[in-house]
C-alpha cells in the first residue's frame, strides 16, 4: 500500500487533533511526539532533516504489539517532488504543528502571556 | 401411605439437587475468582518488576552509563510490551495509554542515547530524567492500582 493511501486515516487523525480530542505528548526529543489510542495504538509525528538536508516530515503508527503499522514520510516540496509526497508533506506538517500546540499547551501559554502583557 | 413416602423422597431428592447445583456453582465460581486473583497478582507483581527496570534504566542514565541505559532501555521496552500484550485486560483505557506512551518514550530516549550519547547539557539531562520519572509513575501507578482491587478484593 502506497503511502499516500494512508492519506485518509491521518486526515481523520488531524481533523480530531484540530478539535483538541487527541492528546498528544512531549518527548526527549523536541522534534517529536507522540499520542496513544484507546490502548491500542499509538501514533508518533516528528520532523527533522534529511542527510542531503532536505526537511522531512515522518508519521509512525504502531499498534499494541509494538508493530509498525504504517510509516508516512515526505520531504518539504521541490520543484522535483512528486504531487502525493508534497500533499502529504502539507498535510503531516499541519499534523505535528496541531500536536506541538497540544503537547506545549501553547494557546493556554499564549493566552496567559497575553493576559500579563495587558496588565503590565 | 408407600406412594406418600415415594413423593416426599421425590422432593427431597429433587431439593438435594438443586441444592448441590447451587453449591457447585458457587464452588465453580469461588475457583474461578480464586484463578482470577492469583492472575491479577502476578501482573501487578510483573507491573512493579517493570517500575524496578524502569528505576534502574533511571539510575543508569543520571550516572552518565549510556551502553548500560540502552540495555536497560531494551529490557524495559521487550517488558512493557510482554506485559501490556499478557495483562492488558487487567489494565484500564488509561492505563495501555499509560503503557503505550511509556514505551515510546523509553524508546525516544534510547534513540537518542544511541545516535547522541550522553545528555550534553544539564538542561537535557534534566528533561531525561523528567521523562524516566514519568515512566516509573505510570508503572507504579498501575502496579497499585491492581494491589489495591486485589485487596479490596479479599475483604469482600
Amino acid at each position: 500500500m502506497a503511502t499516500f493511501e494512508y492519506l485518509p486515516v491521518i486526515s481523520k487523525l488531524l481533523e480530531k487533533t484540530k478539535e483538541r480530542k487527541i492528546e498528544w505528548k512531549g518527548t526527549y526529543e523536541s522534534a517529536a511526539f507522540i499520542c496513544a489510542l484507546e490502548g491500542e495504538y499509538s501514533f508518533e509525528i516528528q520532523k527533522g532533516k534529511t542527510s542531503s538536508g532536505n526537511s522531512y516530515r515522518r508519521l509512525t503508527m504502531k499498534d499494541r504489539e509494538q508493530g509498525e503499522v504504517f510509516v508516512a514520510f515526505a520531504v518539504y516540496p521541490t520543484s522535483t517532488s512528486s504531487r502525493e509526497n508534497d500533499d502529504l508533506f502539507a498535510t503531516l506538517d499541519q499534523l505535528f504543528e496541531q500536536a506541538r500546540r497540544t503537547a506545549l499547551d501553547v494557546d493556554k501559554k499564549v493566552s496567559d502571556v497575553s493576559n500579563i502583557l495587558d496588565k503590565i | 401411605m408407600f406412594n406418600l413416602v415415594a413423593g416426599i423422597a421425590s422432593v427431597v431428592g429433587v431439593a438435594i439437587s438443586i441444592w448441590t447445583l447451587i453449591v457447585a456453582t458457587g464452588a465453580q465460581r469461588a475457583a474461578r475468582e480464586a484463578r482470577e486473583a492469583v492472575r491479577k497478582g502476578n501482573a501487578a507483581e510483573e507491573f512493579q518488576d517493570l517500575s524496578r527496570i524502569a528505576d534502574e534504566f533511571l539510575s543508569h542514565i543520571e550516572a552518565d552509563q549510556v551502553p548500560a541505559a540502552l540495555v536497560r532501555a531494551r529490557d524495559l521496552m521487550s517488558a512493557i510490551s510482554l506485559a501490556s500484550r499478557r495483562w492488558g485486560r487487567f489494565l484500564s483505557v488509561e492505563g495501555r495509554n499509560n503503557f503505550e506512551e511509556a514505551y515510546a518514550q523509553v524508546s525516544i530516549i534510547s534513540r537518542s542515547l544511541s545516535a547522541n550519547g550522553a545528555p550534553s547539557t544539564p538542561q537535557q539531562k534534566d528533561k531525561m530524567l523528567k521523562i524516566c520519572h514519568g515512566v516509573i509513575r505510570a508503572m507504579s501507578n498501575e502496579t497499585g492500582t491492581l494491589f489495591s482491587e486485589l485487596e479490596e478484593s479479599e475483604e469482600t
